[in-house]
């Protein structure tokens, strides 16, 4: 037993060593200023965040706002309270491998968590998404409990972690219907809790049914939102390479083939001790005995598979698919991947090693990567770069022009070039550059992501035009042209 | 070791059944180019203001953003159409043939509305206010804990 706590006590450490290592190694982009930006308007400004639809998140700002009243708002402090988080969710999936699997796959579900690129991507990201990832998992972890004993307590500690989810990011709405799948599909071994369970379903679901009077409707209808639409199929693909590789500089086939293995065989090998004791007799019987076989699989299949089923069904009306939507499910992830290599280990030991010695090369290959390379849009050196150089900056696209605030901390001149993805034409984007440079005879023009702004490159077109090109630089996903337009003063 | 290898060589079969079933998942869907951040694949419309009088202007500060001007393209959320508490006033409903135009038409409210009314005011108190009774009740317990305890 002691042996046991060392060994997860080291667990903790390294999780907490990969996550704080070069925490602010990325530049941050532009949701994470967001992000400060909106802890910054106080409690009293967010408030009426609970109340106005289409806020995805209020609570996450909230307790920003708290956080960075007492540590400051630099990017190590705005991240570490996302670590904090991060880390605190290799105890919690060992917890609930061990109550609710065994502890083998606890352990093992706890080494994957402890340095999946993935996990520690977000836990170094000033986001929500670390702080979901550990409520959603809290929350099932009191469900399961609450089925079990039916104890008011645990039916409230339930709705707390639950709705605070909900109130983390909206989209932890979609463990709602797992959950309830899963009772209806084990109600034969909850049937003592049915009251209880109405209950709190009630209480979690019935204050949001007058709301979704409005929201499913529009969430089925075509509003734009920004993202592409995937297939079922392409929806899985991008979540077993995103949680299982993550930033990868090598996203080939065979990691993900790997990975995809260890969780095959986590739900067609994978059974824990124990189960499977129901003696067969007449069909609802064997019904009962593959659910009581493969109870561990089904319940974890579920808790995979459902949430990204109904995000896909939102997504048929409006697309908004993004694999850290679903970040509440990385924990059923891991723990199948823990039963996987469980599965395989209690078949060969050797075949054990292997999986997991390149599943270590893997990860450790590319938390490397992603704490050396530049991968956000690097405008911590865009500022640099800029200081104290004279001439009016132009944004394209306009959105990131607070990241560069951020950073640059100072006055300067700086205006938006037209949207031209709007079908603005050439002469349209003539006018309005004339109007906006009038006067300057130096431009900088400050690209990242201009492709959502002016998608045909009109901008730039009139800038190499009428102006000559005398200088430029380039950062990770930033790029800085300067532009002498031979006006003089 | 021949018996570790017959064990391997058993499960040779699900290996297979990974590789193909990932050929087929990846397979001419491009998704292998999806890039996990803030890599938007659509434009986000713009929500500044491009009149050229507001545009030369220096920063003097930095700015506060509103929720509609920040909130990343990426970083969509869900849609925000104002959900009416209350019904559409009367100015929305088209005149019958009979009312005059001067004469404002008359709402006419069944129980429903007003039952509907009453439920929308609930979710949003729930809403706005649900996270504070959660956590006051938290409190409670744990103020109830601790008493038991002492006694």
């Amino acid at each position: 037993m002691e042996k046991l706590k060392s060994l997860l006590l080291l667990l903790l450490l390294i999780a907490f060593a990969i996550r704080v290592y070069h925490l602010d190694f990325q530049s941050l982009w532009r949701d994470e200023v967001d992000a400060i930006l909106f802890a910054e308007k106080g409690p009293v400004g967010l408030l009426p965040w609970f109340i106005e639809p289409g806020q995805n998140g209020p609570l996450y700002y909230l307790l920003l706002s708290f956080w960075i009243t007492l540590v400051g708002r630099s990017e190590f402090s705005a991240r570490f309270f996302s670590l904090f988080w991060g880390m605190l969710l290799v105890p919690l999936i060992y917890q609930v491998g061990r109550r609710w699997l065994e502890r083998r796959v606890a352990l093992l579900a706890a080494l994957l968590v402890g340095l999946s690129p993935y996990l520690v991507w977000y836990s170094q990201e000033a986001k929500m998404y670390s702080l979901l990832a550990f409520l959603s998992l809290l929350s099932v972890h009191f469900y399961l409990l609450a089925l079990e004993r039916n104890r008011w307590y645990l039916w409230l500690a339930y709705l707390l972690t639950a709705g605070l989810s909900m109130y983390v990011h909206i989209l932890a709405v979609l463990l709602v219907p797992f959950q309830a799948l899963f009772y209806l599909i084990s109600w034969p071994h909850y049937r003592g809790a049915s009251k209880a369970w109405l209950i709190a379903m009630g209480i979690l679901v019935l204050p949001y049914l007058p709301l979704a009077r409005w929201e499913i409707p529009t969430l089925l209808s075509s509003f734009a939102t920004g993202h592409k639409f995937y297939t079922l199929p392409e929806i899985f693909t991008v979540l077993l390479f995103s949680f299982g590789l993550n930033s990868a500089p090598y996203r080939g086939l065979s990691p993900a083939a790997l990975v995809l293995f260890l969780l095959l065989a986590g739900v067609l090998l994978y059974r824990k001790e124990g189960e499977g004791d129901v003696s067969l007799g007449g069909f609802l019987a064997l019904v009962r005995n593959i659910l009581a076989k493969h109870h561990s699989a089904l319940f974890l299949s579920l808790y995979l598979f459902v949430p990204v089923s109904c995000l896909y069904l939102i997504s048929l009306g409006m697309p908004i698919f993004t694999d850290r939507y679903l970040i509440s499910i990385t924990p059923a992830f891991f723990l199948l991947m823990g039963c996987g290599l469980v599965a395989i280990g209690k078949r060969s030991r050797l075949l054990l090693a292997i999986c997991l010695a390149l599943l270590l090369v893997v990860n450790l290959s590319t938390l490397w990567f992603q704490t050396h390379t530049k991968i956000k849009s690097d405008f911590r050196s865009a500022a640099e770069y800029m200081r104290d150089r004279e001439g009016l900056m132009l944004f394209l696209m306009p959105y990131v022009r607070q990241s560069f605030d951020y950073y640059y901390q100072s006055d300067f001149l700086g205006a938006d070039p037209p949207y031209t993805n709007g079908g603005l034409d050439e002469e349209g984007v003539a006018e309005e550059m004339e109007k906006i440079t009038a006067g300057q005879e130096m431009v900088w023009l400050l690209v990242s992501e201009g492709e959502l702004w002016d998608s045909r490159g009109l901008v730039r077109e009139w800038l190499e035009e009428n102006g000559t090109l005398v200088d430029q630089a380039e950062f990770a996903r930033v790029e800085i042209y300067r532009y002498s337009l031979g006006r003089g003063h | 070791m021949k018996g570790e290898m017959r064990r391997i060589v058993g499960l040779l079969p699900l290996v297979l059944l990974s590789m193909v079933l990932l050929s087929l998942l990846v397979g001419g869907s491009g998704v292998l180019a999806y890039r996990s951040f803030q890599s938007p694949t659509s434009p986000p419309p713009p929500t500044v203001s491009l009149s050229p009088t507001t545009t030369a202007l220096p920063s003097t500060e930095t700015p506060t953003p509103t929720a509609t001007e920040t909130l990343a393209p990426e970083e969509t959320p869900l849609p925000s159409p104002a959900p009416t508490l209350e019904p559409a006033p009367p100015a929305a409903v088209a005149p019958s043939a009979e009312e005059s135009p001067s004469q404002p038409p008359r709402a006419s409210r069944s129980w429903a509305d007003y039952i509907e009314i009453g439920l929308v005011a609930l979710a949003y108190m729930w809403r706005a206010l649900g996270v504070l009774a959660l956590i006051a009740f938290l409190g409670l317990v744990i103020f109830l804990g601790i008493r038991r305890w002492r006694s």
